[in-house]
């Protein structure tokens, strides 16, 4: 996603040399609202979209999903353009836990759950003896971070920078290692722990169907294993495309649950978000949601019903949410810039005549400009170039000139040691 | 590594483009505005029925929306001649919207903090009013047996009758405040787990369920009295501080902290600071509560009273019927408030096999509301940091 990202900035850009002036989208959706009741939701929900047949029939609301990844749709929450009666998102603490969030959300309910675990290839749980209930149960986060250092544990995890499942991973491991669950603080975290953890990480990606095809086929070859939802392990042993079905571990004290929570955004349709929220939490859908998405339902009768479908025996122990901003962004920071294989990246750069019109060359520096680290918004901090990034500037018009080649400086401290996370300062 | 980075870029991009590149090179600090949304309309009550009558308008908690959206409850003030207009407001904002000539007939308050606020700034405004205290629900934890017994081996709490426990609120907030874990108590083999022991709340600065949390652990700090000056506010607010902020994340809608409770359970959720209402309400709705809930009584604990203020003699006609109209009191027992008939509460209670306290003795009553306000701010202030 980094790099989708990176390359949306610049098409964005682009489209703008163009098409500066035509009207926005945002009046004709506007129209379009009166009717229906528009949801933005996080990618991972795209197997819940049947709901919207199903929600329409039973409450007569015309729902529709508009899917997103998390961290663009945060932000456009927060800023109060998303463009949506509602937004559905797996996990929203971060937009909650900040004002600016909170002053957008009018109401909330959460709709399922499902928690964040590591399925391991059965065969390499036996040979780590996770096989065994009493050993499963005993499984930290520390205990993962150090069977990845060994080699024992090789996984496939959505990126730490842009997802939820990657960010709670690495949070896991900085509580478990730090020996307590409240009130972390940047001071707390042990960077050896999170190196360990990261030497496993040997399958990077932004969304979960790419990791899941992936995983299929480099199952018990390049990996053994995927963090990610309950639900969406569950779904890929059920699926039978896997070489051998993977063997759940849940994080003793360090499991992580999505929520779901259904956010009402547009007061005016405050109505039939009560509707759809009623349906969703009807036993009807919380049954379809169990049986179909593999995830736990809120309901309480019908998690009572369905509770054959999912592993019971451990006691899920959550690990509380750090509302710390300084410890979020520093460990995304130093995954970035630290831990995570450095990335390489060509641009190819149109420096032809036409670029001197219209300020399309000011243009084209200024997005550059933002990628080397002037845009502060979510998206923005993510996309940035990062710490031993390897970048090649390739600029053509009639034809094709020499590229230029650089390395972003990488950090000069003994990296991958010690507890903290400096600031990355700036340098001149 | 920002500026390193920008300046790699920028001798980069001089290479290729030359001088050209020198264009705003330095800017720095862009970051979109965010638009802004127009402010919460309210919700205007949906009430059946064509006979024009006395229309009220009201101000109201969101703990009883649900009770006005109730239509038996709408037929009967509709069959005693009122029609009323509610808007749900967040109880501590309902005193700045005492202005002379634009006030509402009534405000229905969730707790007698805010309600004296609102009498208050009536008073100042010199604008008369009456208050009528018609339902009320006492703060309790709800938690679960294995939790309840770990705190009784530790003489932290006991059993009073079955499924209903006592919890000793001074000795449970010492041990929170020494940063005890839950392993670290005896026999607490059902639960050894690393957590430290905190009881779960909303968030202080917007909910009041958590203010109450405050009122009683301030209490207990202050040595089983109620704060009364700013320096023991201060103090108070400055010892109790780590309850509320080792929390972490709270929920920060009313009945976050319980849904929480009742859907991830035990593994999250331990101890839950909640109105008695919300699981009188869940259980009456589910015909019983799931195996292992408890309710734990803090010795002491408060009543949240809902306190309906009238600015006008219709409006105390209205404060008058809900607190006298049998039917009305008894639909109230439905949501799980408690009436001036106990025997009913009770009753409907042990139709569902709820275990509740039938009589609570050791009630105490929340500071004033300046001093609830100088301990909010104090916390606030640090949370915010």
């Amino acid at each position: 996603m980094k790099r989708m990202t990176r390359w949306g900035c610049l098409a964005i850009l682009l489209l703008c040399l163009t098409a500066c002036g035509k009207k926005t989208p945002e009046q004709s959706a506007a129209k379009a609202a009166v009717e229906t009741f528009t949801v933005l939701a996080t990618s991972d929900l795209k197997d819940a979209q049947p709901l919207e047949q199903m929600a329409e029939q039973a409450t007569g609301v015309k729902l529709r999903f508009r899917f997103g990844g998390t961290m663009e749709s945060t932000e456009a929450v927060q800023n109060g353009q998303a463009n949506a009666d509602a937004a559905w998102f797996a996990n929203a603490k971060y937009l909650l836990s900040d004002p600016q969030g909170q002053a957008r959300v009018k109401l909330q309910e959460k709709i399922m759950l499902s928690p964040i675990v590591v399925g391991i290839s059965q065969s390499q749980a036996k040979v780590l003896g996770w096989d065994q209930p009493d050993m499963a149960n005993k499984v930290t986060w520390s205990v993962i971070a150090k069977a990845a250092k060994a080699g024992q544990l090789r996984y496939a995890l959505s990126n730490p920078a842009t997802s939820n499942q990657g960010f709670m991973a690495l949070m896991g491991v900085v509580a478990s290692a730090a020996q307590k669950s409240e009130a972390l603080t940047v001071s707390d975290v042990d960077r050896a722990a999170i190196s360990d953890f990261i030497r496993g990480y040997k399958l990077v990606g932004d969304n979960s169907s790419y990791l899941s095809d992936k995983f299929m086929e480099q199952q018990n070859t390049r990996v053994n294993a995927f963090i990610n939802y309950e639900s969406w392990l569950l779904s890929l042993n059920q699926s039978g495309k896997l070489k051998e079905p993977l063997t759940l571990i849940y994080p003793h004290e360090g499991v992580a649950t999505a929520d779901y929570p259904l956010m009402l955004l547009n007061d005016a349709k405050r109505a039939q978000y009560q509707k759809v929220v009623e349906y969703l939490k009807s036993d009807a859908a919380q049954t379809w949601l169990a049986k179909t998405t593999l995830r736990r339902p809120v309901n309480s009768e019908v998690a009572k019903a369905q509770a054959g479908l999912f592993p019971q025996g451990s006691m899920l122990v959550e690990l509380p949410f750090s509302t710390d901003r300084a410890l979020a962004d520093g460990l995304i920071n130093a995954y970035l810039n630290e831990f995570r294989t450095p990335i390489a990246s060509t641009f190819v750069l149109d420096i032809s005549g036409s670029m001197n019109s219209s300020g399309r060359r000011q243009q084209l520096v200024e997005s550059l400009q933002y990628i080397a680290g002037d845009d502060a918004s979510l998206t923005g901090r993510i996309a940035r170039l990062t710490s031993r990034e390897r970048i090649w500037m390739l600029p053509f018009s009639d034809r094709v000139y020499a590229s230029t080649y650089f390395q972003m400086p990488g950090l000069q401290k003994d990296a991958a040691s010690g507890k903290g996370l400096t600031p990355q300062a700036d340098s001149e | 590594m920002n500026k390193a980075g920008k300046v790699l870029v920028t001798a980069a991009l001089l290479t290729v483009f030359g001088t050209a590149a020198y264009f705003s090179i330095y800017k720095t600090g862009r970051q979109a505005q965010p638009g802004s949304e127009g402010a919460l309309p309210g919700w205007a009550g949906k009430l059946t029925g064509a006979v024009p009558i006395q229309e009220l308008s009201g101000l109201i908690a969101l703990d009883v929306e649900p009770y006005f959206q109730d239509p038996r409850v709408q037929k009967i003030l509709h069959d005693n001649g009122f029609k009323l207009n509610v808007q749900r407001v967040g109880s501590r904002d309902m005193a700045a919207r005492v202005v002379p000539g634009q006030v509402p007939d009534f405000f229905y308050a969730s707790g007698v903090v805010a309600a004296n606020q609102i009498g208050d700034a009536a008073k100042k405004a010199n604008i008369p009013t009456a208050i009528y205290s018609p339902i009320y629900t006492p703060m309790v934890i709800a938690s679960w047996t294995s939790i309840a017994q770990i705190l009784a081996s530790n003489g932290m709490a006991k059993e009073a009758s079955p499924g209903v426990w006592h919890v000793d609120l001074p000795k449970l907030t010492q041990t929170m405040l020494e940063k005890k874990r839950w392993k670290d108590l005896k026999g607490s083999q059902a639960y050894d787990v690393n957590k430290s022991i905190l009881v779960s709340t909303t968030d202080v600065r917007k909910s009041n369920s958590a203010a109450m949390y405050l009122a009683l652990t301030s209490y207990a700090v202050n040595g089983g009295e109620i704060v009364t000056d700013r320096d023991t506010a201060q103090k108070s607010a400055k010892s109790v501080l780590g309850l509320f902020k080792r929390q972490g994340y709270q929920e920060n809608y009313v009945n976050g902290n319980f849904d929480d409770y009742v859907s991830i359970g035990v593994g999250k959720t331990p101890m839950a600071f909640i109105y008695e209402n919300q699981i009188v309400n869940y259980a009456l709705a589910k015909k019983g509560l799931v195996s292992g809930m408890v309710l734990l009584y803090p010795q002491p604990t408060l009543f949240n009273k809902v306190v309906l203020v009238a600015t006008n003699e219709r409006a105390k006609k209205l404060g008058e019927l809900l607190s006298n109209q049998p039917e009305l009191q008894r639909l109230a027992v439905e949501f799980g408030f408690r009436i001036a008939d106990s025997a009913y509460f009770v009753q409907t209670t042990k139709a569902v096999n709820l275990a509740v306290e039938e009589r609570l003795t050791q009630v105490i009553d929340p500071p004033s509301f300046e001093m609830m306000g100088e301990m909010i701010d104090a916390i606030a202030r640090d949370m915010a940091q």
